[in-house]
């Protein structure tokens, strides 16, 4: 996971906000996160109150997720037992994504289902939701169908899928929920589930765990923090790393929210955030639009963290703690940084890429 | 007039404040990550000027953190600041309690403690 990554999903994640992939192993204590995340975008209100829909869909679709996908036997190691769980919206639509392993023999089973909701009128449906609830009928899975049909309904649209075979015994079902709300009539929908894929594969191929674009407030920070937290309990690695992680993270995502603040007018604080594992460490990609100004001053900034050592770094450190207080500067202590440059394990990276006239994508990346 | 004792319950983003000027255990603990932190640590650092100006008895201070982030770890310096001015007129003990394996957590509080003057005890729990 490097720079390269970070342009590849910033780029074809343009024009969606938010967007958010999420690989991993779906757990039902991430549909909180899931769902605060969701609510955390301003985007989502200016939708004509889609919010609650999109917040029910969301935890409809991932909770279906959890039903359906296949647990791998420890001793298959030859395929990635990861699925994948994505969200975006754009030009009024709002799609989710969802990766999950399935075993050979229930893929049939599965189609069926979901070409069975699709071929149904919305009158249909509700007959056949009621009829499903009446009869309490409740699978193998702990499911009773429910779920699907409830997301056929709140969708109105057709669900995409794809099935995409592995080897003997498993497949990878791709499934595709749109909301459309006085829009979304220029979106390639199709051409999206194949997208969804490819991210997949590429997320799958560089180790990537979270990918998040959008605005970056406390509310989005928090759940992304949480799933973040999840994933850094590593237990290889021990506790150490893990905390220093989550210290870098919280600055990190923090670094954003405070520089997008400042420098977009609109009040939305754009950012990107990605989190995966390079040569078994972990590697954090984090970027924010700047002015050239700002490029400047950081560039110096960064130059100079760069070239301090462990013991350089730590008297910074207080001297900046000292003066905080001394200046009376409320807002900005400017530790944030040094701090991320502590906890790293290698020396910190960044790059600037142009962005529009007189600004930058200003990326940087933290290994631990 | 008697300084009031100061009780902030703990949300997921800032930590319990309990402050008592009676002598008794006062105690900052949790995790603190609040985006503003001069918002969240304005009332803190209000009761201890003035506490620094009035207290009769002395202020035992437990500050026990799972984490914090940059701009919280500038007000709780800013905090400890306030009473070393005022560590001739006033008694100050501060405990800072943490976790044997948070080595972050250690290096938070032997930071501040050689930053500041007055009694300051790293204890591992």
């Amino acid at each position: 996971m490097h720079f390269n990554t970070l342009r590849y999903f910033y780029d074809k994640a343009s024009g969606q906000n938010p967007s958010f992939y999420y690989r991993g192993p779906f757990l039902e204590r991430f549909t909180p996160s899931i769902l605060d995340m969701s609510q955390a975008s301003p985007g989502m209100e200016v939708q004509q109150n889609m919010g609650k829909k999109i917040s029910y869909m969301l935890v409809e679709c991932f909770q279906n997720v959890i039903k359906h996908a296949e647990v791998l036997p420890e001793d298959e190691t030859s395929i990635s037992p990861e699925g994948m769980f994505s969200f975006k919206s754009l030009n009024g639509a709002f799609v989710i994504n969802s990766i999950n392993l399935v075993n050979n023999k229930d893929v049939d089973r599965l189609v069926g289902l979901v070409e069975n909701v699709n071929s149904m009128n919305e009158s249909d449906l509700k007959q056949y939701y009621l009829e499903k609830l009446r009869n309490n009928e409740i699978n193998d899975k702990g499911g009773a169908g429910l779920g699907l049909i409830e997301m056929a309904r709140k969708s109105g649209q057709k669900i995409l899928h794809e099935t995409e075979k592995l080897n003997d015994q498993y497949s990878l079902f791709h499934q595709q929920i749109t909301l459309r709300r006085n829009g979304g009539d220029g979106v390639d929908y199709q051409g999206m589930l194949h997208e969804s894929g490819e991210f997949y594969k590429r997320m799958t191929a560089e180790n990537m765990v979270l990918f998040y674009k959008g605005d970056f407030n406390q509310k989005s920070i928090m759940p992304l923090l949480e799933m973040a937290e999840h994933k850094l309990h590593d237990k290889t690695a021990g506790q150490k790393r893990t905390l220093r992680a989550a210290h870098v993270t919280v600055e990190v995502l923090q670094n954003i929210s405070k520089h997008a603040r400042a420098t977009d007018a609109d009040s939305q604080r754009f950012g990107v955030f990605m989190m995966g594992k390079i040569d078994g460490a972990l590697s954090i990609l984090a970027g924010n639009i700047v002015p050239v100004s700002e490029k400047i001053f950081l560039e110096e900034k960064l130059d100079y963290l760069i070239s301090l050592d462990h013991d350089e770094l730590k008297e910074l450190h207080r001297s900046t703690l000292r003066a905080s207080v001394r200046f009376e500067n409320k807002t900005n202590s400017g530790l944030g940084l040094i701090e991320v440059a502590q906890a790293s394990s290698e020396s910190l990276r960044y790059q600037f890429y142009p962005h529009g006239e007189d600004q930058y994508l200003f990326a940087l990346q933290v290994i631990i | 007039m008697e300084l009031q004792s100061l009780h902030i319950p703990a949300t997921t983003e800032t930590p319990e404040v309990n402050l008592v000027s009676d002598g008794g255990l006062s105690r900052i603990e949790g995790k603190s990550l609040p985006e503003n932190a001069f918002e969240f640590y304005e009332p803190v650092v209000l009761w201890m000027r003035q506490f620094a100006q009035r207290a009769k008895a002395p202020l035992i201070l437990e500050l026990k953190f799972d984490y914090f982030n940059s701009s919280s770890g500038r007000y709780l310096f800013e905090i400890l600041n306030i009473l070393e001015q005022s560590r001739h007129k006033q008694s100050y003990h501060i405990y800072w309690l943490c976790d044997k394996d948070d080595e972050l957590m250690i290096d938070k509080g032997e930071e501040l403690k050689s930053l500041i003057d007055i009694p300051f005890e790293v204890k591992l729990v």
